[in-house]
């Protein structure tokens, strides 16, 4: 769809033509999802958040002034609601050693150490991603949105710069800190999860003995 | 010379890009051959993107379901359905405690008002009102008759009390058919003022911003249970504690000031340090504050507590100013809240148990800030 058709379907929508908001839901739908799976893991959850933020662009499109494409400014929206539907309906995720410690749960390059069949590569696949979920969403909100949209859903910097208003450098930096603090956390999951292991080897061999 | 370990993460996202020059790249492979903890980090950020990124976004829950576009289509106008019939029942309610949403839904940029005679008719209103305020020794709040009375010019309430301080600079240039005007449809809106047609021509001294009484301000401020301040972004890394529902620290998008932000970004809010004689305020619009004052003065007794929201969208503290020395004059305890939109509700529900609303309005200015006003019976 051409930038020129969009903009008239953006007028017409402001002037309370739903037809035409219903096919800006059309086109932009599918990427408003996936940002929002992205952030919240689910899809029920993505669907929920996907669903309010066209309502609150419904609300305000009478507000949009054409400054910025409408692409930025749905995604804005969309980022702003799912930060919204984490904290009113999901709860935080606190990264705690002692939850490592206790659980079973290994970081992906470990087998699980217990009486399982070894995970297919589906099952590895699927924890892998919710442990990734799970990291992602234990970082400061600030970082994780850079990580999601730019590492999970590809926005070019420019576009990341303006829905989230800040200037490339900056965008950039975060991006750097982000993918750097994912991987510290990851490494120190890993880290547990060889104490873990180690400690389950221990006591079986321990309990072997007697 | 030869990249430091610290460098080296500063050009990894250019490296990893593909975007660094043969220069560059060389001294970060020398660097890399030498150094196991940067060697290592490469390895972990190139497996991320490389092999856990496919992964993430090839997951088939992250696809939308055909029909959804369908259901959140059904769903919008459900929400304004509902919104409508709310709002029906708001109008007809004679009971002024209520959150003050309606007049927002007549705003449309068609709707706004910018012809120069609609400005010096606003800035003659409100200078009356400031005249109003600041003359007469004032315990209640002035009964509309009386408001109606200065407006009308009928000679007997005098408009020509003029506050010392004119709170306005009348050469407004800067509104245009963009800004979001609060006026109602032209013509239909009866609360507007009444022209002011007495052939005054005044000039409107400015405000001086050094005169105003900060310190009263700051008082208000600290009352605030919420740790910002009023104008400015919060610094994340301030003690100032965040007594918000959220756990975030995000400077950006949730509000606090950003020290990364761009200095030259237009909707950059000021700089966090509450010390308004610098003058950097971001401020309503003319029109916005126009607006503000005619609800606040005409609604509602002073034991009620209003809500209103407003976006910050100009960027000239005149309105601002003049809005806050209203508020020293308002019989009742007055603040100023400026939160982050994206808690700003919740926020205020928990410290007023008002009724919950899920209005936010979003500037495609990408204005962060969201101020609520409360004016809060003593």
């Amino acid at each position: 769809m051409s930038d020129v058709s969009e903009n008239t379907l953006i007028k017409q929508a402001s002037q309370g033509d739903d037809e035409a908001f219903a096919s800006l839901v059309e086109l932009y739908s599918s990427r408003i999802y996936s940002v929002c799976f992205s952030f919240l893991g689910n899809r029920q959850d993505a669907e929920d958040c996907a669903q309010e933020a066209f309502i609150k662009a419904y609300k305000a499109i009478s507000k949009f002034n054409f400054k910025a494409s409408f692409y930025t400014w749905i995604y804005r929206i969309a980022v702003n609601s799912c930060h919204d539907y984490r904290r009113k309906y999901q709860k935080v995720v606190i990264h705690s050693l002692d939850q490592d410690l206790e659980t079973e749960d290994s970081s992906v390059s470990m087998q699980i150490a217990d009486d399982n069949p070894l995970p297919d590569e589906i099952a590895l696949a699927n924890e892998t991603k919710e442990l990734i979920h799970q990291e992602i969403q234990a970082l400061p909100e600030y970082l994780g949105q850079i990580l999601i949209l730019r590492d999970i859903e590809e926005l070019s910097y420019q576009e990341l710069a303006d829905v989230l208003n800040l200037n490339l450098g900056t965008v950039k930096s975060r991006l750097a800190r982000a993918r750097k603090q994912l991987m510290e956390q990851l490494k120190e999951r890993e880290q547990n999860a060889v104490k873990t292991r180690q400690k389950t080897d221990r006591s079986a061999r321990r309990s072997e003995r007697r | 010379m030869p990249y430091t370990c610290e460098q080296i993460e500063e050009r990894m996202v250019d490296y990893l890009d593909g975007k660094l020059d043969e220069k560059q790249l060389r001294q970060v492979k020398a660097h890399l051959e030498a150094c196991t903890t940067c060697a290592e980090n490469l390895a972990l950020q190139k497996a991320w993107l490389d092999q856990t990124i496919p992964l993430i976004r090839n997951d088939p829950e992250r696809i939308a379901a055909d029909n959804l576009h369908v259901s959140i289509m059904a769903a919008v106008k459900q929400a304004a359905e509902k919104e409508k019939n709310t709002a029906a029942e708001d109008e007809s309610r004679e009971d002024q405690a209520r959150i003050l949403l309606p007049w927002y839904r007549r705003l449309t940029t068609r709707n706004v008002l910018t012809t120069a005679a609609a400005l010096i008719v606003l800035v003659i209103s409100i200078q009356v009102f400031a005249g109003l305020y600041q003359s007469n020794v004032r315990t209640g709040d002035p009964t509309n008759d009386e408001m109606a009375g200065i407006l009308a010019g009928d000679g007997e309430t005098s408009s020509l009390e003029y506050a010392e301080e004119m709170p306005f600079d009348s050469d407004r240039d800067d509104i245009n058919d963009n800004d979001i005007g609060i006026m109602g449809e032209e013509g239909t809106d009866t609360s507007m003022p009444a022209i002011i047609d007495d052939g005054r021509q005044e000039e409107l001294p400015e405000l001086d911003l050094f005169e105003i009484d900060w310190q009263v301000y700051s008082g208000f401020l600290a009352d605030l249970p919420v740790g910002g301040s009023l104008f400015s972004q919060r610094d994340p890394g301030e003690t100032q504690p965040v007594p918000t529902t959220q756990e975030t620290d995000d400077p950006d998008l949730i509000a606090p000031d950003d020290p990364d932000a761009d200095p030259t970004d237009e909707s950059a809010l000021i700089d966090s340090d509450i010390d308004f004689s610098e003058d950097p305020l971001q401020a309503l619009t003319l029109i916005e504050q126009a607006e503000a004052i005619r609800v606040l003065t005409r609604e509602g007794p002073p034991a009620e507590t209003l809500l209103m929201t407003f976006w910050n969208e100009s960027d000239t503290a005149e309105a601002w100013k003049n809005l806050y020395m209203m508020s020293q004059t308002w019989p009742y305890r007055s603040i100023l809240y400026q939160m982050p939109a994206v808690n700003a509700q919740e926020q205020l529900y928990e410290e007023l148990g008002a009724e919950l609303t899920d209005e936010i309005f979003i500037d495609i200015d990408l204005s962060r800030w969201e101020i609520i006003l409360i004016r809060i019976g003593e």
